[in-house]
Parts: structure tokens; sequence; C-alpha cells
């Protein structure tokens, strides 16, 4: 009798994914990791960047640093334009009550606080980083100018990386959340408006594969 | 006449102290920051070719002509 249809020749020629090790969207890690250095959006998505942290060890490589999506430090940006110009229609309103040594005072006090407005921005853009390296994940957080929080989470206490964009800038833009969930009563980390969220979870699970079995 | 030159004289006598304090703040502020820098630094070594040091000798340096300012030209 005719065989008219086999269902195990059929899956026999088909592989499940995952059964050959690789992931379903053939994301190379090896290959990943020894390409080179890239840096985007500002530096604020850099793929081994040559930065080092307090307590780094010899051996540790790092792989990622991540800080708020540029779009995200717009609305201080934008603030600070306008402080610029706001004196002058103050000077135009209270010019008669002034005299020019007050005039002067109030520019140079005013620009003062201005650069002071910008400078703590800068620091919190640069400083408020994410950082995934080979043994592990640091979140530094700075509330405000003198608070500093760093988390750590180790690459293999990571059960689970969820991301999140939320609105139509961060779908446009390519940003959003990206939670790390660790094992145990360690702490849970999240990166806030980094862009790329999707890449970075990838980069993470890939890492918390390889580097978990070591 | 002299009641509003004596007023005058008196708002500024307020101004010049407010902006003495707020001055002396504003250096207080500046130096704070300068030594939080130094300490993000050593956290996480950034390759910014210094100029965040120089931004902040900048901070240090309006603090300092904003203080002498209202100090002696207010």
């Amino acid at each position: 009798m005719p065989i008219l249809f086999d269902s195990d020749k059929l899956n026999k020629g088909k592989k499940k994914p995952g059964e050959d090790g690789q992931a379903d969207n053939d994301f190379d890690l090896d290959t990943f990791l020894y390409s080179s250095s890239k840096h985007r959006l500002f530096h604020s998505f850099c793929f081994k960047p040559h930065t080092k942290f307090d307590g780094q060890k010899k051996h540790e490589q790092v792989i990622l640093v991540l800080r708020y999506h540029p779009i995200t430090q717009l609305p201080w940006i934008i603030v600070t334009l306008i402080l610029a110009f706001v004196p002058y229609i103050l000077l135009f309103i209270l010019r008669q009550q002034l005299n020019p040594a007050q005039v002067i005072g109030f520019i140079l006090f005013w620009y003062a606080f201005l650069y002071m407005f910008v400078f703590i921005n800068a620091i919190n853009y640069l400083f408020n980083v994410g950082i995934v390296t080979t043994d592990r994940i640091l979140d530094v957080d700075l509330q405000n100018v003198l608070y500093k929080e760093v988390n750590i989470a180790i690459l293999n206490k990571i059960e689970d990386v969820t991301t999140t964009t939320i609105g139509f800038i961060a779908s446009y833009f390519d940003f959003g959340r990206v939670h790390v969930q660790t094992a145990g009563t360690d702490i849970n980390l999240e990166f806030d408006n980094v862009p790329m969220p999707t890449e970075v979870a990838k980069i993470i699970n890939e890492l918390s594969k390889q580097y978990s079995r070591v | 006449m002299t009641d509003a030159i004596n007023i005058q004289g008196f708002m500024a006598l307020i101004i010049k102290t407010a902006a003495i304090i707020i001055s002396l703040f504003y250096l207080i502020a500046a130096v704070v920051l300068s030594q939080h820098l130094n300490s993000l630094k050593k956290t996480i070594v950034i390759n910014d070719r210094g100029w965040l040091y120089l931004a902040g000798y900048i901070q240090l340096m309006i603090g300092i002509i904003v203080f002498s300012y209202s100090l002696f030209v207010l």
C-alpha cells in the first residue's frame, strides 16, 4: 500500500527552534563580542567603550554603557534656551528701577545660575549610566546632585529581561525601559529611557546564557 | 525727596546683602559640585579629555566673580 503522508519524515527535515543551540534570531554572541567599539546617539548607546569603573576586575570587559536617549534631554535644553533670553525681557520691564551696576549684577547672577543648571544636567546625563560587563550589570543612579546609588546584579543571577516602550515618541525614536529581574532577594535593575531596548535585552540575555555556564 | 533717597539707599543695601548671601551659596555649591564631580569620575572613568574638569573650574571662577562683584561693586 503506498504511503501518502508520513509525519515522521516531515518532522525529520525540520529543526525545532533552539534545537541546534542557536537562538531564533541568529544572534551570534562570539562575532558580536569580537566586533569593534561603537558609539551611537551622543554616547547614549556605547558598545565596547573604553570606559572603566570603580571595582572592575582584571578580566572583566565592559560590553555596554547605556545612558538616557538624547531626545529625553530635550526638555532641559529647551528650558535653558528659553531662560537664556528671559533676563532681557525682565530688564526691559525693570530698567527704570535698577542702576547700571545692578543691571550687570542681575545678568551675571542669571547666567551663573543658568550655567550651574546646565552643568548639573550634563553631569546627570553623563554619569547616570547602566553598565553591562562580561560578569555583571551595574546601574548607577543619580537622583539629584548629591545622591548616588549603585546597584549591581551578577549575570548568572539574572532570570528575566523585559523591555517596555510606551508612547508615540518612544516608539518613533526607539527608546524605553529595560527591566532586569534577578533571582532570589537580589535587587532588580531598571534602565530607564535607554536607546534600542530590544537590542540591550538581547545582549544581556545572550551574555547571561553564555557566562552563567562558565 | 530725602525719604525717597533713604528708601533707595535701603533698597540698595538689601539688594547688596541678598546678592552677597546668594553668591556665597553659589560659591559653596560650585565647590561641592566640583568635589562631587571628582567622586563621580572615580566611580566611572569616562574619556571626556578633561572637559568636565574645565567646566567645573569655569563654574568655580564664575562663583568667585559673582561673589567679588556683589561684595565690591554692588
